[in-house]
């Protein structure tokens, strides 16, 4: 048997801003934009709590709700460091972690005595190294250890021993899963707790719930899959390149990123997809590494649209050392067709080209035909003895 | 406030860096409390962040690994 436990740090951004701020320990604090922003809250301390506030509020109506309220302006890369050294911390002692989000994660492990005494450890040097608390719940079911740890927050540890019988007595608004929207319908058919799922015939469930109902049905009676709260969902579509040689030379960068350019549209094209995130990484030749991001104004997904911003980008970036790595993903996806109007190209030359070139390709391999600007790469390629063959790959 | 260039006296060792003393607008201000630090990198790199209390203050000091250099990010008063 497998044991879960699902760490969630408690007020992750709030607290760490307290750990910085000590001062603030007493005071009301939330992490968001400025007063006179239109921002939200991103995170409510657990003495802002007690006024009601939470995450996702308005600022202007946590500041009605507490007018002495402190709010501090959020510092997501430090957000992001601490999180990245509390989830090494993890790997390290419990050896198998899989994040869930900034703050939150799961590990496992086949004995209970073994996952409880990580845990415990896991919590105490979280607290001693990094002045905040962390919440832990632990169950033979994943979804039923992330449940338990809401059960004592903050600083919360609790033990599921039996795991059915514990989300049975569920309300099941408690339910990662289940929304509001989801809920309300189901109080509206008398389901206040999960356990009543069961009283209704599958076949109203199904009516009512449509694919929802075999979700439901699985929460129940607790047969569902350990595989979930794991983000395989399409959010983004890049890839990296890493340089034979560490280099500084631009066009050598530039080329790679339109032959990165190219291969994102064959899959944007192939899965219909496009996107407004554009993201560039740099790994320097010392391994440190660091992004740069812009959101568009539009949705993309064509080489040229890709290659053109991701060249922008690479402008704005002053490099201090020469580059191992170079990377462009696309995020923000969404399907495309949906949101604006077919045909995929504006002009029908450029569409009749860009299927010509993808034909090619498809016939001849990737490399057989190549842009003017790509040939830096390609060149190299054949001086260092590399021949292109006829199908497009290197001999 | 936009980052400003100080002195700082600090100890490196230990794999640790710890600012004991910084130097700004001409006051000598000893570290009497370091609550927090942490790392960012960007194109210039590493950067080591520390939060600092001094007095009735609060100050938020960078640390350049690549040019050696430390700034002050921000100054806020501890009295609430």
């Amino acid at each position: 048997m497998i044991w879960w436990a699902h760490l969630d740090m408690d007020s992750f951004f709030a607290s760490v801003e307290i750990a910085s701020r000590p001062y603030y320990k007493d005071s009301p604090l939330a992490v968001g934009g400025n007063e006179h922003s239109r921002t939200v809250v991103a995170s409510a301390s657990y003495k802002a709590r007690e006024y009601g506030i939470k995450s996702g509020m308005p600022l202007y109506e946590a500041l009605n709700r507490c007018p002495h309220l402190v709010i501090v302006n959020p510092d997501i890369e430090k957000y992001i460091s601490i999180s990245k050294d509390i989830f090494g911390l993890v790997e390290n002692l419990a050896g198998n972690i899989l994040p869930y989000s900034i703050d939150e994660c799961f590990f496992y492990s086949k004995s209970k005595d073994d996952i409880i005494s990580k845990s415990l450890y896991i919590k105490r040097i979280i607290k001693e190294k990094f002045k905040i608390t962390a919440s832990c719940g632990i169950a033979d079911k994943k979804i039923v250890a992330k449940i338990a740890s809401d059960e004592k927050k903050p600083d919360g540890f609790f033990v599921v021993e039996d795991s059915l019988k514990y989300i049975r007595e569920k309300d099941v608004g408690d339910v990662p899963g289940i929304g509001r929207k989801l809920k309300k319908k189901l109080n509206s058919l008398g389901i206040y707790y999960v356990k009543q799922i069961d009283d209704i015939p599958f076949t109203i469930l199904r009516k009512h719930f449509k694919q929802y109902s075999y979700f439901l049905k699985e929460i129940a009676t607790l047969k569902i899959s350990d595989n979930i709260f794991v983000y395989d969902e399409v959010k983004s579509v890049g890839n990296t390149h890493t340089f034979e040689k560490d280099t500084f030379k631009k066009e050598e960068i530039l080329s790679y990123i339109s032959i990165i350019s190219q291969h994102m549209e064959q899959r944007l094209l192939e899965d219909f997809f496009e996107g407004n995130k554009l993201t560039v990484t740099f790994r320097y030749s010392n391994f440190q590494t660091f992004t740069k991001q812009k959101k568009l104004e539009r949705y993309i997904y064509s080489s040229e649209e890709i290659f053109d911003e991701s060249s922008k980008i690479f402008d704005s970036v002053n490099l201090v050392m020469p580059l191992r790595l170079v990377g462009v993903s696309l995020g923000g996806i969404r399907k495309r067709g949906v949101y604006g109007s077919l045909p995929f190209f504006e002009n029908e030359k450029d569409c009749r080209l860009k299927e010509c070139l993808n034909s090619i390709k498809r016939e001849f391999g990737e490399s057989s035909i190549i842009k003017l600007r790509d040939l830096y790469v390609f060149d190299r390629k054949i001086k260092g003895r590399r021949i292109i063959n006829r199908t497009g790959d290197l001999v | 406030m936009n980052k400003e260039q100080i002195f700082v006296l600090a100890y490196f060792g230990k794999g640790k860096i710890v600012p004991r003393i910084f130097f700004w607008k001409g006051k000598v201000i000893k570290v009497e409390k370091l609550t927090y630090s942490w790392k960012t990198v960007d194109e210039g790199g590493i950067k080591i962040h520390f939060s600092i209390i001094s007095g009735s203050f609060y100050y938020h000091l960078l640390y350049s690994l690549s040019s050696s250099r430390w700034y002050l990010i921000d100054v806020e008063s501890t009295v609430i």
